[in-house]
């Protein structure tokens, strides 16, 4: 799992226990008629479970946690039992719908997994993606695999040529079609792996795509606008419906195959007979554009649908009115008119929270400035936001990194000091309150248990997602075991705190001071040492020595109050003496780091100067 | 000047480029002294300058006479098109010129320019007879070089048309003496005798008029800027608070008091200068000023005064020892002058020469200034004649990138010339010589809209290089597409026909040629590739061919389709009395939706210009007959001159050439089958039309000076890339056509 070439990255997130609301837009949409539940899967990461009983005053009910990126498509399969989800972190997970938890990851693909397919009657389901491949996966299989039996057999389709955005399996599970940027379709039997066809006549990437139950007509939206019609028998283009003005990335089907709901970049969602495509009506107008929908099928016709959006609420919209109106005829058919929608008012609404939009983080690494969508901004503090609370001020010689990561994974039985090696351990630490520790953790502060930590490449895919909390379970710990990167092992298993990177300086009298420039001394020190400390050496082994000369006697006598003479001399040195740089006076809080980046500049070895102020 | 000009042109045709060069240097070194002389003594300088005015605009006056005999060449038949001398490897610059002669409205939009460049010139010509040529901005002689060169070719071909006999024994050329001279003077590059990339040397004259554009463009500004005392003053306050120099308060006082003109001239110049002045500025002010009112009178008399002040520092300045030049800096006025300063420094720029020497260099420096100015004004509007070349040749390019997500797109604008494609694979770049006679099978000849699908071939961003999206927030797949968003009356596709082919030769040298060739369509729609769909599409007009083997070597060639023959004014000689009213022809011919309105804006320009027309006109036919005489003095080719002269005496009669010609078309038939044997004729400049209308349609093929018929079937086999592998299409050139 440890790759040497790939970095390995830690993160977490600061966010509430439980967030009960979706913070983006939602991807994906299902509904289990049985439990009368709603599954919306999340550009958020997060799949969350919803109550559609109108009387209930909240609906939420869970959360799925697990991906960390968008999730881009869910089905449900064994009748509401496993729901299976894709995501742009390159996996397809496998979850037990009731309860909600993960039962298992597939990671076959190498880019985002961006729609999944599934068969009803074969409990088979197809996940398609970014890189360009097409796996089977059969549920029952998948259902069965455990932490140590987790190998699964799968068939794969290559043969597209581009990224796959759509993906559609028939009931039968006789047919599959994908579409992708290669502005066709392609067509194979999934029992054979076989490619059927390719059906040309699109002229943009295809979003969105049906099939009916016995796999002989098909259903596609694309980009270009346009919704088509194809007959797989004859293959070819039975219709096409230009309906929306810009793409259509979401369509829903009756279970007869003659009315076809579509939605897109538009906002739109309208409703067409494929029979005579002049009879369509505009079902309701989103506020942005339409990424996907799920028929309320309780009732045929449906009498609702749900339509999910780039905003993160989701709405539930009539459709009685529609097929009162159609049964009746005397609609327009003035296709030139604007059509007004039929509901101007959802019937149900799942309200959504506001998503950060736009993040700054500032220069000392520590603080963030974000933005959301309700034009909210906010101040974070990378560390205090996670627990942490400075319990002595702020002693630059602690590694903050290196607590919080040792926070982060507290619960982890092989960060835990075994106490016959404590002592030894104690060497590494500088601080005094060393003895005092608790066992586990950095001994300062905890992060909150549910804070989710994920192990995942540099700007790559994510290996590894857990909450703080969980790392002490035989599962997790097993596979933290795998996962988690020598470095990290290093602060939290060895308590090996980074080194503080050493710097060489020279010191000499400033020329001002008209005093000889003494022999070139070369001195070195950790580039966090603060400029105080600096000038203290300077006070105490210089210029002292040289007054040292003049007066012997003083400093001997000072003698026996050592601590407080040190602190004495730190107000001395600063009273007395500046240090400067390039010419600059330095502030003593300054670090060696921060002058040799902002003051010094140039290449070669710092040199500071000092001079006795002249006060 | 237009002494010179003649001399240069006899000059040209005996000596080698260097030398010419020092001889025109000398030639301007007369000027000058002589320049000298009249500001010294301006009793006689009023008429010389008088005469003289016309006479610098003439020098369009062609002279081919005088050197077309020159070059003798056998051939029986020539077609009515007038070759180019090479001079020395310039068949880069030949094919060039030729593309462009024939360009549909490159003629009218260089003969406009000019025409608008000739008002600033009067202004100039002031100066012209202290300054010599040299300080001309070198843009507008680029302009002027081309004008006279397109002139001249015209009316060799309308004297060719009349009096085919002349010619019988001749090759119908000119030469570009004049132009490459200038271009020279602009770009040192094209200096000495090497063979230079013909797509460059385009780029290069049209951005040299694109200069001279601008510089007019910022002329008229000035000039339209009513004299605005406040900001004078304003502006010399400036002049004041920069400048070092003592005088230059008194130059700022001397301005606010504008109407003690007298004592002030008196202050800063000699007397007999400041007589000079006074007349010169009351010339001006009669001469420019129209319907502005006494005072105004009064401030333009002063405001030139001024000018010429500085200007005539200038020649005086070597004499007296640069102490009077010292002494009046006082030119620096928002006006007319600056901007004159401004571009002699801006030719100093692009010549790095002579023009520099002449400046002063406190004036130099203040001409930055001024240029800031003028550019501040120059930004609100622009007269429509002055973006002709950008219209012409300018086109706008869009890189659109598209989020596949949310399907967003972001746009980046660019301003494109050309078209530059491929001409093969790139996989396939690294061709071996060998492969050139006996081409790879494999290498199938590519279409050209294959190439410039390569040119504008959409790009996806996918895989670990995701593209961020700023609607989504998240890294998203895109789709990144170069599109026309404007396209040019003329679009010049490049072809890449030169790949590197490296082994440690000279790099420039190592430029070898892609022996697969394109298929050239005659016919070209970019509407794929365009942002927004238009009813327009391309008609190939003219191909540069290059045959050889490297970049540096080789030979140009060029291609031209005849057409709108009709809308060729055939005249004679005597006829550019009235000159082609500019643009219209070329306008019909190119854009009659848009074009029409802007010829006539400048016709009725031209002619409100014209009230000096007539002497002009005058001028032109006396400098015609003298140069002709003068040719008849030496005795070179005294007969062929003879004859036309005898022929613009006896058709003096017609004036203009057009006529219907429905009416003569069963005559031209039948004489064009004999044109050999054709005599004098009575009609002879119907004749001469009708000969010209044989030849719409077809194909000519300009190799220098030697001009051939092809047929169109004939001109495609020899682009054909089956056919012909010597020589190979190298520049496309097509022309927007509406539907």
């Amino acid at each position: 799992m440890l790759d040497g070439l790939i970095t390995l990255q830690v993160s977490y997130v600061i966010r509430d226990e439980v967030e009960k609301y979706n913070r983006n837009g939602v991807n994906a949409l299902q509904l289990d008629p049985a439990l009368n539940r709603l599954f919306t899967a999340g550009r958020d990461s997060i799949i969350r479970i919803w109550s559609v009983n109108q009387h209930k005053q909240d609906p939420y009910i869970a959360s799925m946690e697990h991906h960390t990126d968008w999730v881009n498509d869910i089905v449900l399969c064994c009748n509401g039992k496993t729901l299976i989800s894709a995501s742009s972190d390159t996996t397809v997970k496998v979850w037990n719908a009731h309860k909600g938890f993960c039962m298992s990851t597939l990671r076959t693909h190498k880019d985002y997994v961006k729609a999944l397919a599934y068969a009803k009657d074969k409990e088979l389901v197809a996940s398609a993606g970014l890189d360009r491949q097409i796996f089977l996966w059969d549920v029952n299989t998948l259902t069965a695999l455990t932490a140590s039996n987790n190998t699964v057999t799968t068939s794969s389709l290559s043969g597209n040529k581009d990224s796959i955005y759509s993906l559609a399996m028939n009931q039968m599970g006789t047919v599959i079609v994908s579409g992708s940027t290669e502005k066709v379709l392609r067509v194979w039997d999934p029992r054979t792996c076989a490619k059927l066809m390719k059906l040309k006549g699109h002229t943009d990437n295809v979003k969105s795509l049906l099939l009916n139950r016995d796999g002989t007509q098909c259903l596609s939206g694309s980009s270009d606008g346009t919704i088509r019609l194809w007959s797989l028998g004859q293959q070819r283009c039975i219709a096409t419906y230009r309906v929306h003005d810009e793409g259509v990335w979401a369509l829903q089907v009756n279970e007869a195959f003659t009315h076809v709901y579509s939605g897109g970049r538009d906002r739109k969602v309208y409703c067409t007979d494929l029979r005579s495509p002049d009879n369509r009506v505009l079902v309701c107008e989103e506020k942005a554009p339409v990424l996907k929908m799920e028929l309320d099928r309780s009732a045929d016709p449906p009498p609702a649908i749900w339509v999910s959006s780039t905003k993160s609420s989701v709405n539930k919209w009539s459709l009685k009115g529609i097929h009162n109106f159609r049964s009746s005829g005397d609609y327009d058919n003035d296709c030139s008119a604007p059509l007004t929608p039929m509901c101007t008012q959802p019937e149900q609404v799942i309200k959504g929270g506001a998503s950060i939009i736009q993040c700054h983080i500032l220069n000392d690494k520590r603080h963030i400035l974000t933005k959301d969508t309700n034009n909210n901004v906010a101040y974070w503090d990378v560390l205090k936001d996670a627990g942490f609370s400075s319990p002595d001020g702020s002693d630059p010689k602690l590694n903050l990194g290196g607590l919080l990561l040792q926070a982060l994974l507290e619960y982890w039985p092989r960060t835990h000091i075994n106490p016959m090696e404590e002592e030894e351990n104690e060497v590494n630490h500088v601080n005094g309150e060393q003895e005092n520790r608790i066992q586990k953790g950095n001994g300062y502060f905890q992060v909150p248990p549910h804070t989710p930590v994920i192990f995942g490449e540099a700007g790559g895919r994510t290996l590894f997602r857990l909450l703080c909390r969980d790392s002490g379970g035989e599962t997790e710990s097993m596979l933290l075991n795998e996962t988690v990167p020598q470095w990290v092992i290093d602060i939290t298993v060895d308590k090996n705190m980074p080194k503080f990177n050493k710097i060489p300086f020279y010191l000499q009298p400033h020329s001002s001071s008209g005093a000889k420039t003494l022999k070139k001394d070369r001195l070195s020190a950790s580039d966090m040492l603060q400029v105080r400390k600096v000038m203290e050496h300077v006070y105490e082994k210089i210029i002292n020595l040289d007054n040292e000369s003049q007066a012997t006697s003083a400093s001997t006598n000072d003698k026996p109050g050592e601590q407080e003479k040190e602190e004495d001399m730190a107000v001395l040195a600063e009273e007395k003496i500046e240090l400067l740089c390039q010419d600059q006076v330095l502030d003593p809080n300054m670090d060696l780091r921060t002058v040799k980046h902002f003051i010094w500049k140039s290449g070669g070895d710092l040199t500071l100067h000092y001079r006795q102020k002249s006060t | 000047m237009p002494g010179l000009q003649t001399d240069d042109m006899s000059a040209a045709i005996h000596t080698p480029v260097k030398k010419n060069r020092l001889s025109l240097k000398f030639f301007q070194k007369k000027d000058t002294k002589r320049t000298l002389e009249f500001s010294e003594s301006q009793a006689e300088e009023q008429k010389p300058s008088e005469q003289e005015e016309p006479e610098s605009c003439d020098q369009v006056v062609p002279t081919p006479d005088s050197c077309v005999p020159l070059v003798c060449d056998k051939r029986d038949s020539p077609v009515p098109f007038v070759g180019l001398n090479n001079l020395g490897n310039t068949c880069y610059l030949n094919s060039i010129l030729q593309v462009l002669y024939y360009c549909p409205g490159f003629k009218g939009a260089i003969k406009k320019l000019r025409n608008l460049s000739k008002k600033t010139e009067k202004h100039l010509s002031l100066l012209k007879q202290e300054v010599d040529e040299e300080v001309l901005p070198m843009n507008i002689e680029l302009l002027w070089s081309l004008h006279h060169l397109i002139t001249s070719m015209e009316q060799l071909q309308s004297s060719f048309l009349f009096n085919r006999k002349k010619y019988i024994d001749s090759e119908l050329a000119t030469s570009p003496r004049r132009l490459l001279n200038t271009l020279r003077l602009l770009n040192p590059m094209y200096e000495g005798y090497l063979q230079h990339d013909a797509q460059e040397v385009l780029r290069c004259i049209l951005g040299y008029i694109q200069e001279a554009c601008e510089s007019i463009q910022n002329e008229q500004k000035i000039e339209e800027q009513p004299e605005n005392q406040a900001q004078d003053k304003e502006e010399s306050s400036k002049d004041q608070s920069t400048c070092k120099r003592k005088s230059d308060t008194e130059a700022g006082n001397a301005k606010k008091r504008s109407k003690c003109l007298k004592t002030q001239s008196k202050r800063t110049s000699t007397a007999s200068e400041e007589a000079g002045h006074f007349t010169r500025s009351k010339r001006k002010s009669t001469g420019e000023v129209t319907a502005e009112s006494d005072q105004n009178k009064n401030e333009q008399a002063s405001h030139v005064e001024v000018k010429v002040d500085g200007a005539s520092t200038v020649p005086a300045k070597r004499p007296k020892q640069s102490k009077l030049s010292w002494l009046k800096p006082s030119g620096k006025q928002p006006s007319i002058f600056s901007k004159f300063r401004s571009m002699g420094k801006i030719s100093t720029h692009a010549s790095g020469k002579d023009a520099k020497a002449k400046l002063e260099e406190g004036d130099s420096l203040s001409s930055g200034k001024d240029e800031e100015a003028a550019g501040i004004y120059s930004e609100d509007k622009c007269p429509l004649d002055l973006n002709l070349m950008e219209r012409m040749f300018q086109g706008q390019l869009v890189l659109r990138t598209r989020c596949l997500e949310c399907e967003c797109y972001t746009e980046r604008r660019e301003d494109f010339q050309d078209i530059s494609v491929p001409v093969q694979e790139i996989e396939s770049c690294w061709v071996e010589p060998d492969l050139e006679v006996s081409p790879d099978p494999k290498q199938e000849s590519k279409t050209l809209k294959w190439a410039i699908s390569q040119f504008a071939s959409v790009e996806r961003i996918v895989g670990e290089d995701k593209y961020f999206c700023e609607t989504c927030h998240h890294y998203t797949e895109a789709e990144r597409s170069l599109l026309f968003d404007k396209t040019p009356e003329v679009v010049t596709i490049h072809l890449k026909c030169f790949a590197a082919s490296g082994s440690g030769m000279d790099p420039y040298v190592g430029l070898s040629k892609v022996s697969t060739p394109l298929h050239t369509p005659l016919k070209l729609s970019l509407e794929e590739w365009c942002t927004r769909p238009s009813k327009e599409h391309y008609e190939l007009f003219a191909v540069v061919m290059h045959s050889g083997v490297t970049i540096s070597s080789g030979h140009y060639t060029t291609y031209v389709k005849m057409v709108n023959l009709k809308d060729i004014k055939v005249e004679l000689v005597d006829d550019s009395l009235k000159p082609e009213s500019p643009g219209t022809a070329a306008a019909e011919a190119y854009n009659p939706a848009r074009g029409y309105n802007d010829g006539e804006v400048s016709i009725s320009a031209t002619s409100k210009a014209g009230a000096k027309k007539p002497s002009e006109g005058i001028g032109l036919l006396g400098g015609q007959r003298s140069v002709s005489g003068f040719d008849l003095g030496s005795s070179k080719q005294a007969n062929p001159d003879k004859g036309i002269k005898e022929e613009c005496s006896s058709s003096q009669g017609h004036q203009t050439a057009v006529k219907n010609k429905s009416e003569r078309e069963p005559f031209a038939v039948a004489s064009a089958g004999k044109e050999q044997d054709d005599t004098y004729v009575e009609n002879s400049d119907d004749l001469a039309l009708c000969n010209l209308l044989d030849y719409e349609g077809k194909w000519m093929l300009f190799d220098d000076s030697e001009v051939r018929l092809f047929e169109e079937k004939d001109f495609l086999n020899a682009c054909s890339p089956e056919t012909c592998t010597t020589s190979i299409p190298y520049l496309l050139f097509y022309k927007k056509v509406l539907e």
